[in-house]
């Protein structure tokens, strides 16, 4: 028997009593507006402080945060106060909603402010709003586009790891033995820190003069094996590396959707004398659309954050050849301070994340759904 | 009875040749696993086995221990993690247990905080309904979800200077929460699968039983949805451990990690190659242990959410 | 124990209303099954009754107190769930004890009173199991163990049976019966299988689209269904149902078909109006002597203790039961003749009895 309220999903509707008495109500109003204000006159004397208004109040913000986490704590006791079984139920997102937005709604205003600004760390003269001089600057500053540029190829790998990731997914999903050991030894590349990956594999295996790979390299008869050599076979190093690390990723997302595939519709083409082939196109793989296309979009989601490799292995070099947006904006920080335009850069990025994903999210979402 | 006991039944030519088939694709199937394996797991022995090398076995590009070369303590000695040199004192060993240690405190931390929060939005947004104004479940749960997207480019800068102003650089705090909200969607889209798969039966029951929402919740649902937590945890942890980019830009002394330390010994040293792949070795040591010891939770996390 | 009552009772879904204003008493101690077809707002109104669902409009009553507002904790109630909603992290002693525990009844009292409910349903070997490690109808036991140790003041069931396989809800049933007979507890139990509500009920209520169709004693149901909802729900396999017209001229009977089934002459029903004219299969006799009304053999299901005959009267299926073996062809045509006093007419119109 199914009622419509649980067509509606795995929802726990519960018949609540609620009735807070006038005191109680009146008590969680003033905890959390009186939290609030004491937040909000913390913010305010330390805020003159800083302009040198007032020469009192606190060495650093700090006491500011704990009078926030204060007051969201408040809150939370407010709610439970006003709203009784309500409130007890608010406090299951509550937390985490306060806690991500400080966490990052108040830093994204906060940076495109920094945006509009000239800030350089290293410079003594502060900093000032200068308008769209940073988006000035940003037109004109070929190495961000090349960046850019760089991580539409990037991206374009994925298309690669995703055939090598379904293909080993198939073969961790036929009648093998020792699957056990084949799966976890396929997993280990996911388990290892970029950064070591970058000295393991870029540094040390690829070592021109004696690493193992440059060895192989000159046993298959490529006179001079130079990893970073060129432009094109260090962007194919990088992404091949990152491939390396990320492959498993897919690869187990893909074994989950091979393995939660129904067996009949496999056996029944079987049965219908079709090849392995004809099976593979016409029945696994549009039964593993809605998967592949998750498998995809998460790792799309992580290629655009690809950095760490790119700042130990190459630093963006040669001439910027393979230079993440990430990377990018990392040695503009680290190496010229320019904390302001460096945030611009950073914002723009996310603008076009963001466009680029909404986009990719309606294409998909026709084959997402499953018609059958 | 006869007592005859040969053989009657013999294969056919097509009998032979449907053998013959099934052996080159067993062929093809084995090697192509055993080439992946040793993709995989070359660079890893490479590293271990670097670390015991002196200065020549690594110019000369040895590769099988005893077989090519002698294996020397050398890595290891630099470190001070050497059987000779462990009973002394060492600075760079002081240094890497000190970055080790933070590794573990903040990834450990991070995770933690992670399970604890994303476990209860993502129980009460798989439970209940709520509304604030024009808000409803769905947007929260976009909300959370959407964080995945948000490059550590883009809050690096503002927190940068943020946690200048709070008093937060370089200190296990100040990462702990950055991790925190960079692994929370991830922990969420596990647990909101893990919940939903728990038949809301259970609570209902519960609640006739006279249990409140609550202690429903943490008494019937968590022991429940255990596997799937541990799941979420290891997953944070992995990730946690192995992150690099807000390390190196909030960290300087105090609060530095494994990867920042790694990174580092590259630029500086030149290139010191045992001592740098016995660090790099223990660097990815614990993953690798956590790797082959809780695969299935693993892949159990990463496959939440892949399958609906 | 208590009494339920339920006053004008709706439930809304957004617009969609399920429970359409429902009264129904339910006595002290009395076992009532609420019966349907699938949708038809029967769970959600046990569920209402439980406090799992809120209510729209109208109230419920448990003994003295109104329990529209309270959670269903407080409403002294114990609930059987359809897949029973067993803890699966808990063993069945653990299961069983566990809503004693939760109201922090004393250690031995607990003990007592699992070991007593365990000991009834057979369960004593299996206290230190598992849920999984249980097959589907000891997994059912535990779930009524659970509720029985409570001693509420109503059992609710919610369709128990339906995930068990047939024999075995035969033997359940007649279990479920005897238990309620030995406790006492008023229980609402909720099915949408007529032959379980006809078995195990003291009162059945024959619910469609969210209104109550009926309410009675399942022989009440029976003899006399209120309308032709009922009276094709309740009974297998069902009544049959023939469109005729009232006629008057000598003894009183319908003309179907331009034949003439017999009525019962205190029927009130005018010369001329358009009636459904029901009869059971069982009430239908062989006319050996041509009388009633012919009918062409369609289909015939011999079970050995019955004979069951479907048969084409004119364009209506007929279906007709004899205790007795007939050995008929297809194609062949036999006269069968209605029990008169067993004879049901509806208004063709309303579908209501006249």
């Amino acid at each position: 028997m199914s009622t419509p309220a649980q067509l509606e999903g795995n929802q726990l509707y519960v018949v609540t009593s609620d009735h807070m008495s006038r005191g109680r109500i009146l008590a969680g109003r003033a905890l959390m507006w009186g939290a609030a204000l004491v937040l909000l006159l913390m913010v305010v004397v330390q805020g003159l402080r800083e302009n040198e208004s007032i020469s009192f109040g606190f060495e650093t913000w700090r006491p500011v945060l704990y009078a926030y986490a204060f007051w969201a704590v408040c809150l939370c006791i407010g709610q439970v106060l006003t709203r009784g079984e309500q409130g007890k139920r608010a406090l299951f997102v509550l937390p985490g909603v306060l806690f991500v937005v400080s966490m990052v709604i108040f830093p994204i205003l906060f940076g495109i402010y920094i945006s509009l600004t000239d800030w350089n760390l290293s410079s003594l003269t502060g900093r000032k709003f200068n308008g769209v001089d940073n988006f000035v600057q940003m037109a004109g500053d070929s190495f961000y586009w090349n960046a850019l540029k760089n991580m539409v190829y990037y991206v374009l790998a994925i298309s690669v790891e995703y055939a090598i990731a379904f293909g080993l997914a198939l073969l961790l999903n036929a009648q093998i033995r020792a699957r056990k050991f084949f799966r976890v030894a396929f997993l280990l590349p996911l388990m290892l820190s970029p950064v070591a990956v970058s000295w393991m594999v870029g540094k040390s295996m690829m070592e021109i003069r004696f690493g193992p790979l440059a060895n192989l390299g000159r046993f298959l008869g490529w006179e001079t094996p130079s990893f970073f050599g060129t432009a094109e076979i260090a962007r194919l190093t990088m992404m091949v590396m990152d491939a390396w690390t990320f492959i498993p990723f897919m690869m187990i997302m893909l074994l989950a959707g091979l393995q939660a595939l129904p067996k009949d519709v496999v056996e029944a083409a079987k049965v219908d004398g079709a090849s392995r082939w004809t099976t593979f196109w016409h029945v696994t793989f549009p039964l593993m659309l809605p998967v592949s296309i998750t498998a995809i979009l998460i790792r799309i989601i992580f290629k655009l954050k690809l950095a760490d490799i790119i700042i130990n292995v190459t630093a963006g070099g040669p001439g910027g050849a393979t230079d993440t947006v990430t990377s990018f904006i990392f040695r503009e920080y680290r190496d010229r301070s320019n904390v302001g335009y460096g945030t611009l850069l950073a914002m723009v990025y996310l603008v076009l994340i963001i466009v680029f994903i909404t986009l990719l999210l309606k294409l998909v979402r026709r084959w997402m759904r499953q018609s059958y | 009875m006869s007592a005859e006991t040969g053989q009657i039944f013999k294969d056919a030519a097509p009998d032979l040749k449907f053998r013959a088939k099934w052996y080159t694709r067993r062929v093809l199937i084995y090697g192509t696993l055993l080439f992946w394996t040793v993709i995989c797991l070359f660079p890893i022995y490479w590293t271990a086995t670097t670390s015991f090398k002196i200065a020549p076995d690594v110019m000369q590009g040895h590769l099988i221990p005893w077989a090519d070369f002698e294996p020397a303590w050398r890595g290891w000695r630099s470190l001070g993690l050497s059987p000779q040199t462990i009973f002394e004192t060492s600075t760079v060993r002081e240094e890497f247990l000190k970055r080790f240690t933070n590794s573990v405190i903040t990834s450990l931390a991070a995770s933690a905080l992670a399970v604890v929060l994303g476990s209860m939005a993502a129980y009460g947004l798989s439970r209940f309904t709520y509304r604030l104004k024009f808000i409803k479940n769905r947007d929260i749960s976009f909300f959370f979800l959407s964080q995945l997207i948000l490059p550590p480019v883009v809050l690096a800068l503002p927190f940068l200077v943020l946690y200048k102003e709070l008093a937060l650089l370089d200190s296990h705090i100040g990462l702990i929460l950055l991790y925190t909200l960079m692994v929370l969607p991830i922990v969420i889209w596990i647990m909101r699968d893990q919940f939903s798969a728990i038949p809301v039966e259970l609570e209902e029951a519960a609640l006739v039983d006279g249990l409140s929402v609550w202690k429903a919740f943490l008494q019937i649902v968590l022991p429940i949805a255990l596997p799937g937590m541990i799941a979420a945890f290891i997953l944070s942890l992995v990730l946690c451990w192995n992150e690099y980019f807000f390390a190196a830009l909030l960290t300087s002394t105090d609060a530095k990690t494994i990867p920042v330390m790694v990174a580092s010994q590259t630029g500086s040293q030149g290139i010191n190659w045992w001592s740098m792949a016995a660090l790099s070795f223990a660097a990815i040591l614990p993953l690798v242990i956590i790797g082959i010891v809780l695969e299935r939770f693993i892949i159990k996390g990463m496959a939440a959410g892949a399958v609906k | 124990m208590a009494e339920v009552t339920i006053r004008q009772l709706r439930k809304s879904f957004g617009s969609v209303e399920v429970i359409r204003g429902v009264d129904i008493d339910i006595p002290d101690g009395e076992f009532v099954v609420l019966v349907g077809p699938s949708g038809c707002g029967k769970s959600t109104l046990l569920r209402m009754i439980a406090g799992l669902e809120d209510v729209t409009a109208g109230t419920i009553r448990i003994g003295e107190r109104v329990v529209n507002n309270l959670p269903p904790a407080e409403r002294d109630i114990a609930m059987v769930f359809q897949n029973y909603a067993l803890y699966p992290h808990k063993t069945v002693a653990a299961n069983l004890a566990f809503s004693l525990k939760v109201r922090k009844t004393d250690r031995a009292v607990v003990k007592e009173r699992v070991e007593q409910a365990a000991e009834t349903l057979g369960l004593t070997p299996y206290l230190h199991r598992y849920p999984r490690q249980l097959s589907g109808g000891q997994r059912q036991r535990v779930a009524m163990g659970r509720a029985i140790v409570r001693d509420p003041q109503v059992f609710l069931f919610d369709e128990p049976l339906s995930n068990l396989d047939a024999k075995l809800r035969i033997q359940m049933r007649t279990e479920i019966k005897e238990l309620y007979q030995r406790l006492g507890t008023t229980t609402v139990f909720v099915t949408h299988d007529q032959i379980e509500a006809m078995t195990m009920a003291d009162k059945i209520v024959v619910m469609e689209d969210g209104l109550v169709e009926q309410v009675g004693t399942p022989l009440e149901l029976f003899d006399r269904p209120r309308n032709v909802f009922v009276a094709t729900f309740i009974g297998s396999p069902a009544m049959n149902l023939i469109h005729g017209t009232v006629r008057r001229d000598g003894a009183p009977h319908v003309e179907a078909n331009g034949h003439r089934l017999p009525v019962r002459p205190d029927r009130e029903a005018p010369d001329g109006h358009s009636v459904i004219y029901g009869v059971r299969p069982e009430h239908l006799d062989l006319a050996e002597d041509g009388g009633g009304f012919p009918a062409r053999v369609a289909v015939v299901e011999p079970t050995g203790s019955e004979t069951l005959v479907f048969l084409r009267f004119g364009e209506t299926e007929v279906v007709a039961l004899f205790r007795d073996r007939h050995f008929f062809k297809p194609g062949e045509t036999v006269h069968l003749r209605p029990r008169t006093d067993q004879t049901h007419l509806f208004d063709a119109a309303t579908g209501v009895r006249l």
